[in-house]
């Protein structure tokens, strides 16, 4: 049979490198392609590594491109100097949002997820909060009338317009009531039959069996608050409790603004060098904890995608 | 257990939906929705009659197809080369660096194109330049600001959204590829005949999604990638809403902004819908 030698005869090829019957060429070609988009994600986060320590004139004149040149933490210490105290407190606010946001949002998720994970009869309600869920992910609330619920609830210029409005996250409630469901059953009739209640299955019981879970949507949810953007340009007004993103933002739309009038005395203030650095002072957290990351928010996209 | 979740939706997602009658009254902050006088239609009217209006409709649904042409097929593309791949250094280091930029925030996402494209110090000019060529202020010319916009967005989200579509590879059985390449098929035929009917029933679903929320094309992404030079061209129903609205004051007028999108999009949900039905016999409802 020759058609059966084809497969046979690259076995060794094809255990290493490609799939059953692809031809070198196609493996060399996917392979190309990957390297091709791999690079187009990280070369970008290089120069821009590259460039904030360097020497601001190197950057303006366009000559660093992957490897710093006059290397420098000039770019990184011109915010922390004391007239650019907001940042490091922006910096602060944000970590501080992001922790007890995330805590908030998934405690609140957990606890509704689950009586609406138990059967009909013994929370009949349950279908119809799930409807609930459902409606507001595929309708978002429009931007105006969203905007003055939260303010007549006296939210505006606090923190708590940022955690109230995501308080359950429907999305991630979805994950948690299938996983809640995918419990055994018999654990939850053991726990009645120890006289226990349903606050003490969903706390003991559902709970601590559900942590992978739980974990997925913490990173979803710390995300969330991490980049929150929209938020807190509509409700927060203060400076002192600006979060990080907005701020960001402020500092490089000025400095936009100002670009080619502003003959500085500080050689960082203002250069493209010192907004790279700047862009990775915010990138840094992600990616310090994406390792993490990585392996919770496969699976819990897995568990949407099999949803779905 | 349920009220506090309950009271969230109600009080965050049912409340302002209700609010949106404001539409149809000349909303005033003082008198508040219960007291503000009705107006009927009039704050479409005035709308339809608005010079801005036009523009504002055509940018959205551009830029909202242009990104679901460009960002849709991106991830599919990607699963597909992915799944070519044996476990293995080279396919961890891609995965690892492709789903990377979902969990930046658009406020750097953005940032970090501004920089790269500009033509003091970033990469794509100081190359331009070396080839002899002439630099290019991308961000302040309007024809670049929409290939902008969908690159980022394809940067952005399609290392993360070929996740699903990964999943769905993972669950065809392996023994369907043994047999086709112990008969000789090639692996190029394979994907034809046996990949991508598999992935049918996915790329339908995530394609209803899309088309449901194609005018959902992302303020941040917009607000902080536009600039006042690309205006025109940039501004869509979102981004209108928040600065006539919220910066603006014009309360009424902007909700009728948003409900006209919503209709829009549900429209657009249904007719995806109809369309996908007749042409695969699957759909969303």
């Amino acid at each position: 049979m020759a058609a059966g030698k084809i497969g046979r005869a690259n076995s060794a090829f094809f255990k290493s490198y490609g799939k059953f019957g692809a031809t070198p060429v196609e493996v060399g070609i996917v392979y190309l392609l990957l390297a091709a988009s791999t690079a187009a994600v990280l070369l970008p986060f290089l120069h821009e590594i590259a460039k904030s320590f360097s020497h601001p004139n190197d950057v303006e004149a366009g000559r660093v491109l992957l490897f710093p040149l006059r290397p420098t933490l000039g770019n990184y210490r011109y915010f922390l100097q004391p007239e650019f105290n907001a940042l490091p407190r922006a910096f602060v606010n944000n970590l501080f949002i992001t922790a007890f946001g995330t805590l908030w949002s998934v405690f609140f998720t957990a606890l509704t997820a689950f009586p609406v994970s138990r059967p009909r009869k013994e929370f009949p309600a349950g279908k119809g909060v799930m409807a609930l869920v459902i409606f507001s992910i595929v309708f978002a609330p429009p931007m105006i009338p969203y905007f003055l619920a939260v303010r007549s609830y006296g939210l505006i210029d606090s923190w708590w317009s940022l955690f109230l409005p995501h308080t359950v996250l429907p999305f991630n409630m979805t994950l948690v009531v299938s996983y809640y469901r995918g419990l055994p059953e018999e654990l939850f009739e053991a726990c009645r039959i120890d006289g226990g209640g349903d606050l003490r299955m969903a706390f003991n019981i559902a709970m601590p069996l559900s942590k992978p879970i739980l974990a997925t949507v913490g990173i979803y949810t710390a995300v969330v608050f991490w980049n929150m953007f929209l938020h807190p340009l509509l409700f927060i007004r203060s400076q002192d409790l600006m979060p990080l993103q907005v701020f960001v933002r402020s500092i490089l739309a000025d400095a936009a603004d100002m670009a080619g009038q502003d003959a500085s005395l500080n050689l960082f203030s203002n250069s493209q060098s010192s907004k790279s650095a700047l862009v990775m002072l915010t990138t840094a957290p992600i990616v310090l904890v994406y390792p993490f990351m990585q392996r919770h928010f496969i699976k819990g996209s897995l568990s949407g995608a099999l949803k779905s | 257990m349920v009220l506090p979740g309950v009271a969230f939706f109600v009080l965050f997602k049912i409340i302002p939906g209700l609010g949106s009658v404001i539409a149809f009254q000349d909303f005033n902050i003082f008198k508040g929705i219960f007291r503000s006088d009705w107006v009927g239609l009039d704050n479409f009217r005035a709308l339809l009659s608005y010079s801005e209006f036009p523009r504002i409709f055509r940018n959205s649904l551009t830029i909202g197809l242009l990104k679901i042409i460009f960002t849709f097929p991106a991830p599919v593309i990607l699963a597909l080369l992915l799944n070519e791949l044996r476990p293995g250094a080279f396919k961890k280091l891609s995965q690892t660096a492709l789903y990377l930029p979902h969990f930046l925030s658009w406020v750097v996402v953005s940032q970090l194109f501004i920089n790269i494209l500009s033509p003091q110090g970033g990469a794509v000019n100081s190359v331009i330049a070396f080839f002899g060529g002439k630099e290019i202020f991308f961000m302040a010319q309007e024809k670049w600001f929409r290939p902008i916009f969908i690159i980022s967005s394809v940067w952005k989200e399609s290392g993360y959204e070929s996740i699903i579509y990964l999943a769905a590879l993972a669950a065809i059985p392996t023994e369907q590829y043994e047999s086709a390449a112990i008969d000789g098929v090639g692996r190029v035929q394979q994907l034809l005949h046996i990949t991508l009917p598999a992935l049918l029933p996915t790329i339908v679903v995530v394609f209803l999604l899309r088309t449901g929320n194609f005018l959902e094309v992302g303020f941040d992404q917009i607000w902080t990638l536009a600039n006042p030079l690309v205006w025109s061209v940039a501004d869509v129903f979102d981004t209108y809403v928040y600065r006539v609205g919220v910066l603006g004051g014009a309360y009424s007028m902007s909700t009728a902004v948003s409900m006209f999108k919503s209709a829009i999009s549900l429209t657009f949900l249904m007719g995806g819908n109809y369309v996908a039905k007749k042409a695969t016999g699957r759909g969303l409802f």
